[in-house]
C-alpha cells in the first residue's frame, strides 16, 4: 500500500449493469444472468498510473431510483461516484442524475462520471444523443457495454484520474 | 447547481405533474386503508385471519425463496447473541468435560496445571482451558468507520492472499444495515462465523478493528483488541475521520497495529498424545530404573573418589571397602601414627546420613611424605629446610646448623626407612655458628667436601684463636678444618706499639743521659719479644727521641737523636745479644710530631713483615 485507498460508489436503477461494469472491469467476465444485488456488494481493484498505483474501493450498491436512508450511509467517505443508466431504457438516465445530485448534497464534492450502459444494444437505445451532449456540459459522460467491455475501463480510469487529480 | 436545476426542469417536468395528481388519491387510500382493515377485525376477525392465511404464508414462503439472503441479513443482528449464548453454554460444558478428563488423569501436564490453578486461584478447568484452547489472529482490520476503508492491516504470512479493502468494506456495509435494520444502539455487530474464521468486531468511536481468528480465542484476547484500538484512537483522535487524501499525511497509521505485539498473542498449538495407563507404567518403571542406576552410578563414583582421595594421602592405605549405595560404607585402612585420622576425613566427604565405620591397622608408611614428616618430628627440622618428594625419593636442600646437619647425616638413614635420601643439598650454616665471635673475616672463604667443611684465608690472630676454642669445645673436629687459617700479626704489633707508647722513658733535666723508667721498659721488652720472635719471625726495636716545643729547632733535633741514642744503647745494654736488629731513630715520625715532651720511646716493627 502505497497510499490510502479512495472509494467509489455505484448508484443507479436496478438492472442496469453496475453489477455487471464491476464484475467486467474487477474480474473481466459477464454472465446473462440478472441476480439483483442486496444491499451492497464491495470489490477492490489496484489501478497503475504514471505516478505509481493507486487503490479503488468499488462499492456496488442495490439498484434504486432514490436514496433511501441506508444507502445514504452506504456512501460515506466515497470520492467519487459513478451513475450508471441503461441506455435501453430512458427513465434510467433520470433516476442517475437525481441520484446524483442526492447523492452530491452528501458528499463534499465527490468526482463524477455519468455511465450509459449496454452499448451494444444500441438499436434499442431510447436515449437522444442530443440529450448526451446536453449532459455532457456538465459531467462526462461514457457510453459503455459491460458485455462487451467497451468504454468500461475508460471509465472507471477517468473517475481514478479524477481522484488522484483531487490530493 | 444551476447546471442541475435546468437538467432537472428538463427531465421531469412532465413526470413531477403526473405524480402529484397519483399522489392525491394513494395519499386518500393510505387513509382509508387502515380504518377499513380495523373494521374487518372487528367484525370478522375469523374471516379477515382466513383471508389473509393463505396469501400471507403464500408472500412469506416467496419472500424466504426469493430474498434468502436478505431474510438471513435481517435475521442476523437477532440470531447473533442466540448463537453466542451457545456457544458460551458450549464452552461450558467443554470445560466441564476437561475437569472430569484431566480430574481423573494423571498427566505430568495435568499436574503442572492443577499446581499453577492452585498459585493463581482459579480452577483447574480454566487453566486447562487457557492452555489447551487454540487460536491464531489471522487477519487484523483497521477500519475507517466512515467510510469502510483499510487503515491499517495485519496478516499472518503465508495465508492465501484476501481483499482486505473489499472486506473491510462488506464488514462495513453490514455494519451499516444492522445498525440501519435494527436500530442504532440496540445491537451490533460483534462477532460472527465466515467460513473457518471466527469474526470479531470491535467498535471505536472513529474507527473499527476487525479480527478473522481460527480457532477459539480466550475473553483475554478481546482485551488485547480493545486496548489496542483504544490505544489508536488515542494516538490520532478525530484525524482517523478524515478524507483519504488526508490519511497520507498521517505519520505511522499503517503501522498503528504493531505487528510485533500481534505475534504475541497468538498461541502455538499444543498437541500432547495421550498417554495410555500401560505406556505410563513402563516410562514410569523405566524412569525409576534409570533413576537408581543414576543413583547407583553416581555412589560408586563418590566410593572410588573418596578411595583415591584416601590413597593420595601419604600415611593411609585403603585395603578394603564395601558398602550400601547411599546408607552406609565401611572401611579397612592401614594407617601411619603420623598420618590424619581416617574417620573424620570420610565423614566430611559423605551425605551425613550415611553411616561409616573405618577399622585402621597401625604401619610404619615408608613413604617419602611420611618420611619427611618423621623426620621433622623426630630431628625438629626447620622450615627453611625445603624437601623434593618424588616417588622413592627425598631430597633436602636448605642450611642448617652444624649439629643438626651432623644429626641429618648420622640418624635421617635409619629413620628414611628404604627411602633414598637425597642430603647434598643441605649445608652447614657457619657463618651462622660462628656469629657470635664477632663479624666473619673478609678474607676467609669456606669449601666442603660433602663431609668436612675447610676454612681458609687471613684472620685476626684473635678470631682464629677464637674459633679454635669453640671449635674445641663443641667437637667439631670431624666437621671443621682450621689448618687453613693464617694469623694476621701486623694488627698485632700495632695493638703492642700502643701500648709501648705509654711506656716512655722520660728526661727531666732536658740533657740525655739520666732518663727515667729505662728498667721498666727493658723488663717489659725482655717479657714480650720471645713470645713474639717464637714462629720464627724476627722483630726489630726502633727507638726514637722527642724534644718540648721550647728551645730552637737545630738543638731540639740535636736533643732528640741524643735521647735515641741513650735509650739504645741502654736496651741493648740490659736485653744483651739482639745487636742487628737494634735500630735507632733521629727524628719523630708523623704520628708522634704532637708528642713534644722530653722522652724517648721504643716500638716494635717486623723483619720482612708477613
Ligand atoms: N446486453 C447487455 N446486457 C447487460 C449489460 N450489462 C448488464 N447486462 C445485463 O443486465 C442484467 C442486469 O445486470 P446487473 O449487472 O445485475 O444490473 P444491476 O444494476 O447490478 O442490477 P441491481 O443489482 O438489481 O441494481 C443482467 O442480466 C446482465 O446480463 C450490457 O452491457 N449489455
Ligand atoms: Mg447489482
Amino acid at each position: 500500500m502505497s497510499e490510502f485507498a479512495r472509494k467509489i460508489c455505484l448508484l443507479g436503477d436496478f438492472g442496469v449493469g453496475k453489477t455487471s461494469l464491476v464484475g467486467r472491469y474487477v474480474r473481466n467476465t459477464f454472465s446473462e444472468k440478472y441476480l439483483t444485488t442486496v444491499g451492497v456488494k464491495v470489490d477492490s481493484k489496484e489501478v497503475a498510473h504514471a505516478g505509481g498505483v493507486s487503490k479503488l474501493v468499488i462499492w456496488d450498491i442495490a439498484g434504486k431510483s432514490a436514496l433511501d436512508h441506508l444507502n445514504q450511509t452506504y456512501l460515506r467517505g466515497a470520492s467519487g461516484l459513478m451513475l450508471v443508466a441503461d441506455g435501453t431504457r430512458e427513465p434510467t438516465l433520470r433516476s442517475a442524475l437525481y441520484l446524483m445530485m442526492q447523492a452530491k448534497s452528501l458528499l463534499q464534492d465527490p468526482a463524477c462520471v455519468v455511465l450509459v450502459n449496454k452499448i451494444d444494444l444500441i438499436d434499442r437505445w431510447e436515449i437522444l444523443p442530443s440529450t448526451l451532449n446536453e449532459l455532457r456540459k456538465t459531467v462526462p459522460v461514457f457510453e459503455t457495454s459491460a458485455l462487451s467491455g467497451d468504454g468500461v475501463e475508460a471509465a472507471f480510469e477517468h473517475l481514478a484520474a479524477e481522484l488522484r487529480r483531487q490530493t | 447547481m444551476n447546471d442541475f436545476d435546468r437538467l432537472k426542469h428538463l427531465l421531469l417536468e412532465a413526470e413531477q405533474r403526473r405524480l402529484d395528481g397519483l399522489e392525491q388519491g394513494r395519499a386518500q387510500l393510505s387513509d382509508d386503508l387502515p380504518k377499513l382493515i380495523g373494521q374487518a377485525q372487528q367484525d370478522h376477525p375469523v374471516a379477515l385471519a382466513a383471508a389473509l392465511a393463505h396469501p400471507v404464508a403464500e408472500a412469506l414462503g416467496g419472500a424466504v425463496q426469493a430474498r434468502k439472503q436478505q431474510l438471513v441479513d435481517a435475521l442476523f443482528p437477532v440470531i447473533m447473541p442466540a448463537i453466542r449464548r451457545s456457544i458460551a453454554e458450549y464452552l461450558r460444558a467443554v470445560s466441564q468435560d476437561l475437569n472430569q478428563i484431566f480430574e481423573s488423569s494423571l498427566t505430568w501436564r495435568g499436574l503442572k496445571w492443577r499446581l499453577e490453578a492452585r498459585r493463581l486461584g482459579v480452577s483447574y478447568a480454566t487453566v486447562a482451558l487457557r492452555h489447551s484452547l487454540l487460536y491464531q489472529v489471522d487477519h487484523l482490520f483497521l477500519i475507517q468507520r466512515e467510510s469502510g476503508l483499510i487503515l491499517d492491516r495485519e496478516s499472518v504470512a503465508g495465508l492465501p492472499d484476501l481483499d482486505a479493502d473489499a472486506v473491510a468494506g462488506m464488514l462495513t456495509a453490514i455494519g451499516d444495515f444492522v445498525r440501519d435494520s435494527v436500530g442504532a444502539g440496540e445491537a451490533e455487530l460483534s462477532s460472527a462465523t465466515v467460513g473457518e474464521h471466527l469474526l470479531w468486531v470491535l467498535r471505536g468511536p472513529r474507527a473499527n478493528l476487525a479480527a478473522l481468528i481460527r480457532g477459539v480465542p480466550p475473553e483475554s484476547l478481546k482485551q488485547e483488541l480493545i486496548v489496542r484500538l483504544e490505544r489508536v484512537h488515542e494516538q490520532y483522535g478525530d484525524q482517523l475521520g478524515v478524507g483519504p487524501e488526508e490519511l497520507g499525511s498521517l505519520p505511522g497509521l499503517k503501522e498503528a497495529l504493531t505487528p510485533s505485539d500481534l505475534k504475541a498473542i497468538r498461541a502455538e498449538a499444543q498437541v500432547e498424545p495421550s498417554l495410555r495407563p500401560v505406556m505410563l507404567a513402563t516410562i514410569g518403571i523405566t524412569v525409576l530404573v534409570l533413576a537408581a542406576g543414576v543413583l547407583i552410578w553416581q555412589w560408586q563414583q563418590r566410593v572410588a573418589n573418596l578411595v583415591a582421595g584416601l590413597d593420595q594421602t601419604p600415611g593411609l592405605e585403603v585395603t578394603d571397602v564395601s558398602s550400601l549405595p547411599w546408607w552406609s560404607i565401611s572401611l579397612q585402612v592401614l594407617r601411619d601414627p603420623l598420618a590424619p585420622v581416617v574417620l573424620p576425613l570420610v565423614q566430611s566427604r559423605l551425605p551425613e546420613h550415611v553411616g561409616v565405620s573405618v577399622r585402621e591397622q597401625a604401619i610404619v608408611s615408608a613413604e617419602p611424605a611420611m618420611v619427611l614428616e618423621r623426620m621433622r618430628r623426630r630431628l625438629d627440622l626447620p622450615e627453611s629446610l625445603t624437601s623434593n618428594i618424588t616417588s622413592d625419593r627425598l631430597v633436602l636442600t636448605g642450611t642448617v646448623s652444624p649439629e643438626l646437619w651432623r644429626a641429618l647425616h648420622s640418624r635421617a638413614q635409619d629413620l628414611a626407612g628404604g627411602v633414598v635420601l637425597d642430603l647434598t643439598g643441605v649445608q652447614a650454616d657457619w657463618p651462622a655458628a660462628l656469629a657470635s665471635l664477632g663479624p666473619w673475616p673478609k678474607d676467609v672463604t669456606a669449601s666442603s667436601d660433602g663431609i668436612r667443611t675447610s676454612l681458609s684465608g687471613v684472620a685476626s690472630h684473635s678470631w682464629i684463636e677464637s674459633v679454635r676454642v669453640l671449635h674445641g669445645r663443641q667437637g667439631w673436629s670431624d666437621l671443621l678444618d682450621l689448618s687453613q687459617l693464617v694469623a694476621d700479626r701486623s694488627e698485632e704489633l700495632a695493638r703492642i706499639n700502643r701500648t709501648l707508647r705509654g711506656k716512655s722513658v722520660s728526661f727531666d733535666q732536658g740533657e740525655a743521659g739520666d732518663g727515667l723508667g729505662l728498667d721498666t721498659l727493658a723488663d717489659h721488652l725482655a717479657g714480650l719479644l720471645p713470645a713474639l720472635e717464637s714462629g720464627g719471625l724476627r722483630v726489630r726495636v726502633v727507638c726514637l727521641g722527642l724534644s718540648d716545643p721550647s728551645g730552637a729547632e737545630t738543638d731540639n733535633r740535636r736533643l732528640e737523636r741524643e735521647r735515641a741514642e741513650w735509650l739504645c744503647r741502654g736496651l741493648s745494654a740490659r736485653l744483651g745479644n739482639r745487636p742487628d736488629s737494634l735500630w735507632q731513630l733521629v727524628e719523630a715520625p708523623l704520628d708522634l710530631a704532637t708528642l713534644r715532651q722530653r722522652a724517648a720511646l721504643v716500638q716494635l716493627e717486623w723483619i720482612d713483615p708477613p
